[in-house]
């Protein structure tokens, strides 16, 4: 009997450890292997009180000299090295110390390798629409064009190098948490995956077209309020680059593009990807020390970035012979994108020029291994995806490239069409993009920032400049795609070559205000120029935050730093200025005498436009405003294809009640009736009145608990994220809360003897969710106030947490 | 206490944390092998006795990291388990230790049996 039990005793416990030591799928949710999860050696529980720094003496054959590296009180590191390139390899090994994970997915993310690791079919189907767009093909592109400039792509390298260095020495209980969740380990950093998290950035903020909706539309609509409603320059607005600024060029405008190929097709066009998310804009200014109380020139930037946790800034400081430069990065790209140093400072807003085209194709036989341009076959590039997914058979996908760019969707119900992609993005660029950052790290004035900008391509930003010596400047940078009129609104005809890009503004072409009269220069995502700008251009752009921002900054003589501050914080919402007065007007005071109503009608009209956290007039608002928009748009949101349409801008619609007969307020499902502006508003009213968000009192919840704001892990992993902030603001406000973006990141610096920044963003430095500088900011940030940034000029002047030192050698 | 049962706790603690360093986190059963192997006890007891060690060790662990981090990631990991205090983290936290150390004693035990008999 003996041998039977302890046998079977054994196989009880092999079956135990075999249990614990697997992931079990439970319906649509995996948890990790739960004996190594748990244990307190080897599981979560070390993440628990992993330092958020290891210090101590690190060696490396990468190095060539020594660098120290300070932690302040904010964990903000201080890179001090002796050696340019030293200081990549020492900034890539602290990133990686504090957002291993965080890099890895969102090189991942873009490459399309998620199913690799974490398999499913949703990311099987998100992995192939990645590779199909391009994404993989646009960074292997970059880092083709990055090894043309060999002293920089070393620079990369050496980055590299700094994040391989510590996952190297990383053992397999200091992974950071979410591998062990997820179960996986991370692989060697390459050019490519920092390649990939640029592509990442340029597909959030350079890869929003509307060529396939606005074709349609514009076959659903007619031309006539098409034309309407989606205007290239609407009146009212208030451009990046003063309007009556002299050019100085004139440009080829001869020609008009081909209109859209829509007649041709049986059916609407079907967006084959999905579109980055609305409200990824930013707002930057820069005001100049005549209008500044201490002054000195005060710039001020905050990105509005989906909000994620970990965040997608990482601050730091990096000084060596070349520079000394403060500011932000993003994990897994070597520099500063934003930020300052002791003479100039400079910040980022989005463009929105459409640099993202489809173009109609025409095989040149069922195979599809060719296409017809100018009458000519031309055969395709193939590209065979191969797409491993964990626990399955890996995916062999072909995806056809045409000389415009790879055509994401084969439709078989088309065969002889098809619709190829070509985005600025996929371009190999001349050198490394990122160079425009490191020099203006080290730039000193405005010559340097102008020389600094020259060569970058995407995604073109709205670089604001202040220095020292007293200049502010503004450049709207990037390679921008010359068009013919009209060019890129709607899908091409893919078979005429004349349909291409006519190469690109030249840089010195570029809008751009330097030192303007009215004392500041200003962005926020809206038109670069008036219509008066020799080319052509058109994207998708904002209209409220601009002309709030540039009224604001016409309000008064001189600003201090907290002005600024009131600034980026401002909840103003302009769209709610411009239209709250005619709803409120043509509301019907007979059939809202209800007491409760009448209260609320009365707070209305005495509301400030403000989106408050505390104000429950911001709810009612927001669902009145929108019950108004889709009632009156019910052509578009009644249709069967009202997906594949494009919605005109919020900005419309204050122009169209002044009319308050247009048809577009006649609703399409009543053919008897003709309906007018007076009677949207007020259906709008009724249905905002029954459906607004209410506490269990009936009462209308303030503006923060009814947008329920919050920053979300990457991964969207309950208890990682930190939900119900209490903030205000709204889409159109300079304090930009919308749809999970948000203010990522606020800096207000001071160009004086020595540059003050104030500085906040909405987390912390560490990834580790066991860290306390994991979300540390978060509640300063949401109500507005600020930290002070460390900007030394020597070691000593940092009062260090943490010492780190790093040498040449070999460990 | 007999000498035999504090000779197969010190053998228990002593392997289990070292292997624990090195080793997967299935070693504590190793060191409950070892243990339930030269402690001689019988194989009901050394379960019930590494099974408690097992349980302590381990919770004890995973308590002085909750305690020393202010339990905030086992509050997050907690949320993440579908809404669990800290406090329910650790007790199956040691709940595994226990299980996983008293099986590999009952192991130890029953081996040394067989091959002393």
């Amino acid at each position: 009997m003996k041998p039977v039990k302890a046998a079977l005793a054994f196989i009880l416990l092999i079956l135990w450890i075999y249990l614990l030591d697997h992931p079990i799928s439970f319906k649509s949710t995996t948890l990790p292997a739960i004996g190594n999860f748990l244990s307190p050696f080897t599981g979560f529980w070390q993440n628990a009180v992993a330092p958020d720094v290891r210090s101590g003496t690190f060696q490396s054959g990468a190095l060539k000299d020594k660098t120290q590296v300070l932690w302040d009180d904010r964990l903000v590191p201080h890179v001090f090295a002796e050696d340019e390139r030293d200081a990549f390899y020492v900034s890539g090994y602290l990133v990686a110390s504090q957002r291993l994970w965080q890099m890895d997915m969102l090189a991942r993310s873009a490459m399309g390798r998620l199913a690799e690791v974490l398999g499913g079919e949703r990311l099987i189907a998100r992995d192939k629409e990645q590779r199909r767009m391009g994404m993989l093909f646009g960074a292997e592109n970059a880092v083709r064009g990055w090894k043309q400039d060999s002293v920089h792509f070393g620079y990369i390298e050496a980055y590299c190098s700094g994040v391989n260095d510590y996952i190297r020495q990383l053992k397999s209980r200091d992974l950071p948490l979410e591998y062990k969740l997820m179960g996986f380990t991370p692989e060697p950093w390459t050019p490519l995956k920092t390649a990939a998290i640029v592509k990442y950035m340029a597909q959030s903020l350079c890869s929003r077209e509307y060529d396939l909706e606005a074709a349609n539309t514009k076959a659903f609509l007619g031309d006539s309020l098409y034309n309407l409603l989606y205007p290239d320059f609407p009146e009212g607005l208030s451009p990046v680059i003063p309007p009556g600024t002299e050019w100085g060029f004139s440009a080829d405008t001869s020609g008009n593009a081909t209109e859209s190929v829509l007649d041709q097709l049986e059916s609407l066009y079907l967006r084959p990807n999905t579109l980055p998310p609305p409200g990824q804009g930013s707002n930057n200014w820069a005001v100049s020390g005549s209008r500044t109380q201490s002054g000195y020139p005060i710039l001020c930037n905050d990105p509005h970035l989906r909000l994620t946790l970990p965040s997608i800034w990482f601050e730091n400081q990096i000084k060596c012979p070349e520079f000394n430069a403060y500011g932000v990065s993003v994990p897994g790209i070597p520099g500063i994108l934003i930020g300052f140093n002791e003479n100039i400072a400079w910040g980022e807003t989005n463009v929105g020029h459409d640099v993202a085209d489809w173009y109609r194709i025409k095989w040149a036989d069922e195979n599809r291994d060719a296409y017809i341009l100018d009458g000519e076959r031309i055969p395709v590039t193939v590209k065979i995806e191969e797409i491993r997914v964990k626990n399955a058979k890996t995916i062999y996908d072909t995806v056809r490239y045409t000389g415009w760019g790879p055509v994401p969707v084969e439709d078989a119900s088309s065969p002889r069409y098809g619709l190829a992609y070509h985005w600025i993005a996929h371009e190999i660029p001349q050198s490394f993009e990122m160079l425009v950052f490191l020099n203006l790290m080290k730039a000193k004035n405005y010559e340097d920032y102008y020389r600094a900008l020259n060569g970058y391509k995407s995604p073109a930003q709205n670089f604001v400049f202040a220095s020292k010596d007293g200049d502010i400047a503004l450049t709207v940078n990037g390679q921008l795609p010359i068009k013919k009129p009209g060019q890129g609104k709607y899908v091409q005809d893919g078979s005429v070559s004349a349909n291409a890009w006519q190469g690109y503004i030249p840089y010195e072409n570029n809008p751009r205000t330097k030192n303007p009269a009215r004392g500041f220069v200003s962005s926020a995502n809206q038109h670069s120029t008036d219509p008066s700008y020799p080319y052509y251009y058109n994207g998708d752009f904002e209209y409220f935050r601009g002309r709030t921002l540039n009224r604001l900054l016409t309000s008064k003589d001189r600003f201090s730093g907290e002005d600024m501050e009131a600034m980026q914080n401002d909840n103003y919402s302009l769209k709610a200025a411009e239209n709250l007065p005619f709803m409120l007007s043509l509301l019907d005071s007979t059939g809202n005498a209800d007491p409760e109503r009448q209260m609320t009608i009365r707070a209305l009209r005495n509301w400030n436009f403000h989106f408050g956290p505390d104000a429950p007039e911001a709810t009612f608002f927001n669902t009145w405003y929108r019950k108004m928009y889709r009632l009156t748009f019910d052509e578009l949101y009644g249709s069967k294809d009202s997906s594949q349409l494009q919605y005109p801008k919020m900005y419309f619609t204050s122009m169209l009640l002044k009319d308050e007969d247009h048809s577009i307020f006649d609703l399409k499902s009543t053919a008897d009736l003709s309906e007018t502006a007076r009677d949207i508003v007020n259906l709008a009213f009724n249905q905002a009145w029954q459906e607004v968000d209410r506490d269990p009192d009936g009462k209308i919840l303030p503006w923060s608990q009814a947008s329920k704001s919050k920053v979300q892990h990457l991964a969207n992993l309950p208890g990682f994220s930190r939900e119900n902030i209490k903030i205000g603001g709204i889409g159109d406000a300079l304090n930009a809360m919308a749809n999970g973006s948000g203010p990522s990141w606020r800096m207000i610096v001071e160009l004086g003897e020595k540059p003050r920044a104030r500085v906040i963003f909405p987390g912390g430095q560490n990834g580790n969710p066991g860290s306390r500088y994991y979300d540390n900011m978060i509640d300063d940030w949401a109500s507005g106030k600020y930290q002070e940034a460390h900007f030394v000029k020597q070691a000593e002047e940092v009062k260090a947490l943490y010492t780190q030192h790093f040498s040449a050698g070999h460990e | 206490m007999n000498n035999k049962i504090l000779y197969g706790l010190l053998v228990f603690l002593v392997l289990g944390y070292l292997m624990q360093f090195f080793l997967p986190w299935y070693s504590l059963a190793f060191a409950g092998i070892a243990a339930g192997y030269m402690s001689k006890g019988k194989p009901a007891q050394s379960l019930a006795l590494f099974f408690l060690a097992g349980v302590i060790f381990w919770g004890l662990a995973a308590y002085l990291k909750d305690s020393a981090s202010s339990s905030i990631l086992s509050a997050r990991i907690g949320i993440l388990f579908g809404d669990q205090p800290p406090g329910a983290l650790l007790g199956l936290t040691a709940l595994i230790g226990g299980i996983t150390g008293g099986l590999g004693g009952w192991c130890g035990a029953l081996f040394g049996k067989y091959i002393r008999q």
